[in-house]
């Protein structure tokens, strides 16, 4: 029994208790038929027990609420409900209460009581009630104190607290880093795991884009809002299961002109989580702004403009090549090729591609056959800068597959 | 700075009132200056100030120090670490499994100990070699009447009473006074004579028929009963004889008496006059004994000839189910008996493994007789568990309200009816399920199949396996699932050959299909998921459920259940799919209720939603749980479009629980956008046309707690348990009314203790204490 001592000296006890969802009873359905020996003897006891569904006894899942049965595990976006009770357990009327509900955190102490006016009188047995919400904000310990002051009918002043300390947890969610593309796109994989012990419901993820990108939802197998979603007909995450969300970020148009190329680091925007557990009980997390390397692109930005995906063997194909310049001067280009073991660059080499100012870029279409089957990695590009004599080499630049036509 | 020593002792530091610097939000509020905390330490007398400590630095460092031992939430008292605590989503589906399973473990510790006893004893009977003493029995209870059960002997001789400590053959009926607890403690001791009359009957019940070497103790006894039901009383002419006069009937032969008793029993001699004992039929077939038939007889037939079964095989009538001619109380008994023949073949009908019919149609051919059977073929089940019965309640009334008032509480018990078919009713209904399942042990026992008789060679009649039947459903019943488990172990999986009525051709000539009754199977393959084993569960029913959709497709193809060319009138094949689609549709249930329990919701939606179309007048029913198990996953928006299809089904003017099923379901989903004002008005209304709808009664006062009115839901909930304790005396209410208790005031355990008292007049011993929460 939790009554002790000291609280016995106060007139006033207070009670806390968290309010998450009530749960649905679930009975067990045990029956027979009318030819065995009990009869109709299950099936009267199964009709008359409240908790199951009149009409269909055998379904499990009943109608009837139960208060939860205890604190459970709350997860940082969730909201934290309590009630606090403070019951006058004395015979005597009890003058000016006060109650006091703060939350500590390891950053911040919070008010979450409705009213900070004291109540004037509590009749023995009555009680003051207050149900406080938070949505918390903050993973770590996390301490409620209660403190109740009140004025006996001696004109005494009596004054107590308690604490009730509860743990905040935060759902994984894990970012990671998809390979640099030679594109301005750029994909995000986030990985949610419910690390809680219910099943939850993802209501909402979705990438919230900064001004400077739009972005594309990689989570539905057909396009269009009744695409059907990668997680087929679970709409649920089990305990303990991970889900990847993808989702690929292009620049706008104008910003990407403007900047040319975006440099360092850059916002792409933030992951909104919206769940649901037990009877709706909800939890939104927002992460920060996720933030972007933007990869090095040094002073000068080679990327493929247009590249085939599978070319035959030993026939010329077209590429095209863009060429920024991430300098802050103007540069004085010739581009070289030189051959590798397996790729060939058809044209001259020594090409002058002319002035290039900063922040701007050229096309270069670049003809190249392939004799050796199979993926082949293109590489061999050079670019020199003939005012800085500097030579930038590219290579691995983007691959192809290279087949063997089928002789007719 | 706190040292070391202070953080290692919680008691001072709790005690240890603040600093007043530390407490800056509380600064200037009133003195004394106390903190009130849940540890039992001693409060402490002289503050001293943590001088060295910044407030924020000593505030977070005293209620670390104090939390870790006593900070609890609501005050439950296991609520303080967050790892002891269960999750609550969990706590329905598993967490009561896992205090169930707990439970279980501590009742079979206790009943192997139980058994241990037992075991001593009937060594210790074992140990007296004179098989047929027949001394009367004494007991002390000299001046109370009436036994009324007794033990036969199958033979006609007259025999005294039982004589030995034999004390279930005494039995104050039908009140029984209330032994001490302690009396009950000693009741497994066997070596005590003066057992009260209330006490387990079963270890001495088990002496009868343990260790005995020599004979098969079932073939020498069988019950009798003094039971009114027709059906009983016509093969057995004691039951004429009124209880109250000394009907003791016949007395066995026990090999192994004891101890010579003198019994106060009036008369063992006067039952015997009136004329030779006939068995009761339901125990009667004997599995040594080939020439033995059971009597199974017609309603109607007129009292059997006094006769010795065993010396007249050729009198058998056409067996049929025996229970079924009582109910059916025609007037012709011959009609009966044909209608019944079709009614048992539709019923009975089942699809042996390929291994097992071919034994059975050796047996019909008579290739070889059942004899050569290997016995690893034959099902040869016992009782793993004695004396159940245990009442919970008078338990904690003796704990918290005291010994007087706990000898109040009467309750059935296994001896307090008849032991017989009847009585074991009486029992369910009352909610005695454990002195049923007493009962029940009791009735195999004299049937031979009784402790310790498991891979014994058994015999089976319907009512055997019937018996079985409502022995392992009262254990499931229970949540006494390990149990259960460990008695069906000996059956296999129902389908030896020895379960088959095709295995005795000369007990049931003609007879076809499994003894088995089909709940069992059911009740078999849905054991498993109550035991963390959801997929062997799975696996039993769709085995059934395979078996099921075979039937169903011979009796759509003109064959006989069993796809046997037999013609069937329109009507009775219109029957028999009507029987086995409703069959189809409860395999399918359990597999929906097992799919749900494993969490597989997606799957489990699925086989509900395919259940409408066996039981369309379910469907309301049907979609508005789909919808309430897309409300558990939070999927709120699915759960809406199922409930909106409930709307669409339901016509206005429909049923009374048309409307109270939308209303409830409108409810829920209020519930869950948290809006507990709406939820609870929708409550209300559902209460405004069925105002005496617990489940709307008792979630209304839910709503009322989270809308912070404690005191008129507590209100609520006391008044709905003192107007009508049938309905609301149930365990989901109680929980909420004590969880109310508890958060109200100091003194829950009182209120608990009244409600303790409540649940003592009405409940029988299978009430499930633990939503009292006083333990």
């Amino acid at each position: 029994m939790d009554v002790n001592q000291t609280k016995q000296e106060h007139l006033l006890a207070l009670k806390v208790m968290r309010l998450t969802k009530p749960t649905l009873f679930t009975n067990l359905p045990v029956t027979c038929e009318e030819r065995d020996l009990p009869g109709d003897l299950f099936g009267q006891l199964m009709r008359q027990d409240p908790s199951t569904i009149k009409g269909a006894e055998t379904l499990m899942l009943g109608e009837m609420l139960t208060l939860p049965q205890n604190f459970g595990n709350i997860f940082l976006g969730e909201t934290f409900s309590s009630y606090i009770s403070v019951h006058n357990d004395s015979t005597q009327i009890v003058k000016e209460i006060l109650v006091k509900a703060d939350l500590q955190t390891s950053s911040q102490r919070l008010n979450l009581s409705a009213s900070n006016s004291a109540v004037a009188e509590l009749k023995p047995e009555c009680c003051i009630d207050d149900v406080i919400h938070h949505e918390v904000k903050e993973i770590g310990t996390h301490i409620l104190v209660c403190a109740v002051s009140y004025t006996t009918q001696l004109g005494e002043k009596l004054y107590f607290r308690k604490f009730f300390k509860f743990q905040v947890n935060m759902l994984v969610i894990l970012l990671l880093p998809t390979p640099a593309l030679q594109t301005d796109e750029v994909f995000l994989e986030a990985q949610i795991q419910n690390i809680t012990t219910s099943p939850m419901f993802m209501e909402k993820v979705s990438l919230e884009p900064t001004i400077m990108y739009n972005v594309t939802e990689l989570n539905t197998v057909a396009s269009g809002d009744d695409g059907e979603s990668t997680f087929g007909k679970m709409s649920y995450l089990q305990p303990m299961d991970t889900r990847q969300y993808l989702y690929c970020l292009k620049p706008k148009a104008e910003y990407a002109e403007k900047a040319g190329v975006i440099k360092g680091v850059t916002m792409i925007g933030k992951l909104d989580i919206v769940w649901r557990t037990n009877l709706g009980e909800k939890g939104r997390l927002q992460t920060s702004q996720l933030q972007r390397m933007a990869p090095g692109y040094g002073d000068i930005r080679l990327s493929l403009e247009i590249i085939p995906d599978t070319v035959n063997l030993e026939e010329p194909f077209d590429i095209v090549c863009k060429i920024t310049n991430c300098s802050e001067r103007t540069m004085d280009l010739v581009v070289e090729m030189c051959n590798t073991r397996s790729i060939h660059w058809c044209g001259i080499s020594g090409r002058q591609l002319g002035k290039l100012s900063p922040g701007g870029s050229l096309l270069v279409p670049l003809t190249i056959f392939s004799s050796v089957q199979g993926l082949q990695s293109i590489s061999g590009l050079r670019l020199t800068d003939t005012f800085l004599k500097r030579t930038y080499e590219y290579d691995d630049i983007a691959q192809v597959c290279v087949i063997c036509p089928k002789t007719t | 700075f706190r040292t070391s020593g202070d953080d290692g002792d919680p008691a001072a530091s709790s005690s240890e009132p603040a600093a007043p610097g530390s407490l800056a939000p509380f600064k200037d509020n009133i003195l004394p200056l106390e903190d009130s905390i849940d540890l039992g330490g001693a409060e402490f007398a002289t503050p001293h100030e943590d001088s060295s400590a910044t407030p924020s630095e000593s505030l977070m460092d005293r209620l670390n120090d104090q939390m870790m031992e006593s900070v609890m939430i609501s005050d439950s008292p296991n609520n303080s670490e967050e790892e002891d605590v269960a999750p609550i989503d969990s706590f329905l589906d598993r967490g009561e499994d896992e205090r169930a399973t707990e439970k279980d473990e501590g009742k079979e510790a206790e009943m192997i100990q139980g058994t241990t006893d037992i075991k001593i004893f009937s060594l210790y009977v074992s140990g007296c070699e004179e098989p047929e003493s027949q001394s009367p029995q004494e007991t002390e209870s000299k001046d109370q009447p009436v036994p009324v059960c007794t033990i036969f002997s199958q033979s006609a001789q007259p025999k005294s009473l039982v004589a030995d400590g034999f004390q279930p053959t005494l039995i104050k009926s039908p009140s029984f006074s209330m032994g001490s607890d302690g009396a009950n403690d000693d009741t497994a001791t066997p070596h005590k004579q003066n057992i009260p009359l209330m006490c387990q009957p079963s270890p001495s019940l088990s002496k009868f028929f343990t260790d005995n070497g020599q004979v098969n103790p079932a073939s020498d006894f069988f019950d009798s009963f003094t039971t009114p039901s027709s059906f009983i009383s016509i093969s057995n002419p004691n039951a004429e004889v009124p209880p109250g006069t000394g009907m003791a009937a016949g007395a066995p032969t026990a090999e192994h008496q004891l101890s010579s008793t003198s019994s106060s029993i009036s008369t063992p001699g006067g039952s015997l006059n009136s004329g030779p004992v006939v068995p009761n039929p339901m125990f009667f077939l004997d599995p040594n004994e080939q020439s033995t038939k059971p009597h199974v007889l017609p309603t109607q037939t007129a009292p059997l000839p006094t006769l010795s079964p065993v010396s007249t095989p050729g009198s058998q009538e056409q067996p049929f189910n025996q229970l079924q001619a009582v109910f059916s109380g025609t007037d012709d008994p011959f009609a009966t008996a044909l209608s019944l023949s079709e009614v048992d073949r539709r019923h009975d009908a089942w699809l042996p493994s390929e291994e097992t019919r071919k034994v059975l149609i050796s047996v019909a051919t008579q290739q070889y007789s059942p004899a050569y059977v290997e016995s690893s073929r034959l099902t040869m089940p016992g009782l793993k568990f004695d004396n159940l019965q245990v009442d919970a309640v008078k338990d904690l009334m003796l704990r918290f309200v005291g010994e007087q008032a706990a000898m109040k509480r009467q309750v059935l018990t296994a001896s307090s009816v008849e032991q017989s078919f009847s009585g074991l009713k009486q029992l369910v209904s009352s909610k005695n399920w454990r002195a049923a399942v007493d009962l029940t042990g009791r009735l195999l026992t004299a049937h031979g199949q009784g402790y310790g008789k498991a891979g014994q060679a058994a015999s089976h009649t319907t009512d055997s396996l019937q018996l079985w039947f409502v022995r392992l459903a009262l254990f499931t019943k229970l949540n006494l699932f390990q149990n259960a488990e460990l008695e069906f172990e000996p059956f296999g999986n129902l389908d030896q050959p020895d379960l088959y009525y095709e295995y005795y051709p000369a007990v049931y000539p003609g007879k076809r299909g499994s003894m088995v009754p089909f709940s069992m199977r059911l009740l078999h393959a849905e054991l498993p998921q109550y035991l963390a084993k959801p997929q062997e569960a799975l696996d039993r029913l769709h085995r059934l459920e395979t078996i099921c959709l075979a039937i169903l497709d011979n009796l759509e193809k003109g064959l006989a259940e069993d796809g046997s060319m037999v013609t069937l009138t329109q009507e009775n094949r219109q029957a028999s799919l009507k029987l086995w689609r409703s069959r189809l549709s409860r395999v399918m249930y359990s597999m929906a209720n097992c799919l749900l329990l494993m969490k597989d919701y997606v799957l489990a939606v699925e086989t509900y939603r395919s259940i409408v179309q066996y039981e369309p007048q379910q469907r309301v029913q049907l979609l508005s749980g789909i919808g309430r198990i897309f409300l558990q996953i939070g999927d709120v928006k699915m759960a809406e479009r199922f409930f909106q299809d409930v709307e669409k089904g339901c016509q206005k003017g429909g049923p009374l629980s048309d409307a109270t099923c939308v209303l409830m379901n409108r409810a829920f989903v209020y519930l869950s956008q948290n809006n507990y004002t709406e939820a609870h008005a929708t409550f209300l209304e559902v209460l405004k046309i069925d105002p005496t709808n617990p489940v709307a009664n008792n979630n209304a006062a839910v709503c009322l707690l989270y809308l912070g009115r404690l005191k008129e839901s507590l209100g609520q909930l006391e008044g709905l348990v003192q107007q009508d304790p049938a309905s609301y005396l149930h365990e989901s209410v109680l929980f909420n009314l004590t969880t109310m208790y508890e958060l109200e005031s100091s003194r829950s355990t009182q209120k608990k203790q009244a409600l303790l008292e409540a649940v003592a007049c009405r409940e029988g011993d299978s009430f499930n204490t633990q939503c009292l929460k006083l333990a």
